[in-house]
């Protein structure tokens, strides 16, 4: 037993048929840590939370999540773990445009059988909805709202099983800075409130003062590159 | 389960007309197999269902399928004729009940059948209104034929002339209507029924006018001392009445009337076998086990079918290769969802489930409505054509 919630060691990962290859000796999150990593593009960011995610598995060494080593367990229990125990934010949103905002924020519960929505998970959707100040907007579609209004939905979608690890891949990428520090905003209230762990990955220094630690991947990345994209 | 169809319902709702093409596409592959089929079980069932209540006819010699298609459905080429002798002599027989049909003008568009009254108990045909025509000139009307005609008991209902030029063919006779009968799903439904003998006046056998003594001696061409002869200026009688009624007639030799058909109901299985015999002789007249020859139809109807039938499976197998290029297709145009979908957890088989039950939503409603719409293609031709 370890006290990090996703420890990563002697990790070396390479893209089937890629050219871009990352080493990292060693990186520990402990449970309750609220953590940014920054890093130029095609430093490895993207592939660093799809390791932890396990959604990619290392080639060499070990990355554990909730002391169980993703290359240990089959895919199915991979997905499984990820879709109760691990919460998803995208740069691009990825929304389901045939969805309602109220049943894109649900999407994990329509998907995996074990988790069946209630009156607690309604309760928590219109709990989250008020926090991203999307109550008026719960029966739109994607296509119907903001850029900002988008990415809020997409968090919530990541906060809504509680699930005790956050990942975020550039949430703010695509948002202007005021939009930006709102959803950072709603990420940080709610992960705090559950003593969850945060690990965003991001472009935008203005927002780095808001987390408890910040990664600076080339320092802790080794990586080759001759033409790949991360 | 619940929410697989959920998700599944709201993508085809949000691609509506993608999916009302696609609906559309298999509805349209399916419902001319399904109508035809339908058409062709309905049409045998028919067929067979009418031969089983119509076990023997007499006829003359020729067409065996024209000979059973008129004498059970009034319709088709019309057979060559056979006479009365003939139905006198199986009366005379003692083996069987003679029904005589004459089917080959039509009123109002209707076939006109020329019957005696033991067809409507043979049928067991019932009326709704009024009875069975025993006068000369009186009709019953089926049910169908009497509803497009607006008619009903007191009515009447002129016959039809074979060419409008043709000088040479008799004027029409108005029928007046004694009964209309309870509609039964068969032929009866749609046609004029009335005693053979004014099926015979239809056709010029026999005909009323003026008693030649009565007649201006203009209209008289000769007059010699057993007959008078009239000229063609002679007023004949449109319509039968109780005043003109004794004033019809009938020219020629009795015996040689025609008749397009006889329903032979023989009294039992032992004479039905000797008339059988008698008639496998005969080289003026021909009987018929209808069934047999409504088999022979069907079978020539059924290899159709199959060829058919092969061409549907061809057409549904293209229809189905046409659908995985979609579906292949449209799993490339929605790799990035289905990449959300495994991202945050959501298993391979999950994905399958979403993308089949959209599939089987679609082709499944495609499917419905081709049955439905078919059957209601197959049953909308069925009736106009005269087949329950």
């Amino acid at each position: 037993m370890t006290d990090a919630v996703v420890s990563l060691e002697d990790v070396r990962f390479r893209y089937p048929g890629g050219e871009f290859e990352l080493e990292l000796e060693e990186l520990r999150i402990s449970a309750g840590e609220v953590v940014a990593c920054i890093g130029p593009s095609g430093s490895g960011k993207s592939t660093l939370l799809h390791l932890m995610s396990g959604i990619l598995l290392a080639g060499d060494g070990r990355v554990r999540f909730d002391d169980v080593e993703w290359s240990s367990i089959g895919e199915a229990e991979r997905r499984r773990r990820r879709i109760s125990r691990i919460g998803l934010v995208f740069q691009e949103f990825e929304l389901l445009e045939h969805l309602s905002v109220r049943e894109n924020v649900l999407l994990p519960y329509f998907v995996d059988p074990d988790l069946v929505p209630g009156n607690a998970e309604r309760e928590r959707v219109a709990e989250l909805a008020r926090a991203a100040g999307l109550e008026s907007l719960l029966d739109r579609r994607p296509r119907e709202l903001s850029q900002g209004e988008r990415q809020r939905v997409a968090t919530c979608r990541a906060l809504v099983t509680r699930a005790p690890l956050i990942l975020g891949d550039e949430p703010t990428g695509n948002l202007d800075p005021e939009t930006s520090r709102r959803v950072v905003d709603l990420l940080l209230s709610d992960v705090r409130a559950r003593a969850a762990t945060l690990v965003v990955v991001t472009h935008d220094h203005s927002l780095l003062d808001a987390f408890d630690r910040v990664i600076d991947l080339p320092r802790i990345v080794r990586h080759s590159n001759r033409g790949a994209s991360t | 389960m619940k929410f697989t169809l959920l998700l599944a319902w709201r993508y085809i709702a949000h691609h509506r007309l993608k999916s009302a093409l696609l609906v559309a596409c298999v509805t349209l592959v399916f419902l001319l197999p399904i109508a035809v089929s339908r058409l062709v079980d309905a049409y045998g069932a028919n067929l067979m269902a009418r031969a089983e209540a119509t076990p023997l006819v007499v006829g003359a010699p020729g067409s065996r399928y024209d000979l059973v298609l008129n004498a059970l459905y009034f319709r088709g080429r019309v057979p060559a004729p056979t006479s009365r002798a003939e139905s006198d002599a199986i009366a005379e027989s003692g083996l069987a009940l003679p029904i005589p049909l004459l089917a080959r003008r039509t009123a109002g568009g209707f076939p006109l059948v020329g019957t005696s009254h033991d067809y409507f108990a043979f049928r067991d045909l019932d009326f709704v209104a009024g009875g069975s025509p025993a006068l000369l000139g009186e009709a019953a009307v089926g049910a169908r034929a009497a509803n497009e005609l607006g008619v009903g008991v007191g009515d009447t209902v002129l016959t039809d002339e074979g060419s409008l030029y043709d000088l040479t063919l008799d004027y029409p006779l108005r029928l007046r209507v004694v009964g209309v009968l309870r509609e039964t799903g068969t032929p009866d439904d749609l046609a004029v029924l009335v005693d053979v003998k004014t099926a015979w006046i239809v056709e010029g056998i026999g005909h009323g006018h003026l008693a030649a003594e009565a007649e201006s001696s203009d209209r008289i061409l000769s007059r010699g001392t057993d007959e008078v002869v009239l000229g063609a200026a002679t007023f004949e009688h449109a319509e039968i009445t109780e005043e003109n009624i004794d004033e019809f007639h009938f020219h020629g030799d009795a015996a040689a009337y025609p008749l397009t058909a006889i329903i032979v109901v023989p009294h039992d299985a032992k004479s039905a076998t000797i008339l059988k015999g008698r008639y496998r002789v005969s080289e003026t007249a021909q009987l018929l086990a209808t069934t047999e020859v409504i088999d022979e139809i069907l079978g020539f109807v059924l290899r159709l079918k199959r060829f058919f039938d092969a061409n549907a499976v061809l057409v549904a197998m293209a229809t189905a290769l046409f659908l995985v290029l979609l579906v292949m297709l449209s799993v490339r145009v929605r790799q990035r969802e289905i990449e959300t979908l495994e991202k945050i957890g959501c298993a391979r088989l999950t994905v399958a489930k979403i993308l089949g039950t959209e599939l089987v939503l679609v082709v499944g409603t495609g499917l419905a409505l081709s049955l439905g719409l078919g059957l209601l293609a197959a049953r909308l031709f069925a009736r106009s054509y005269g087949f329950f």
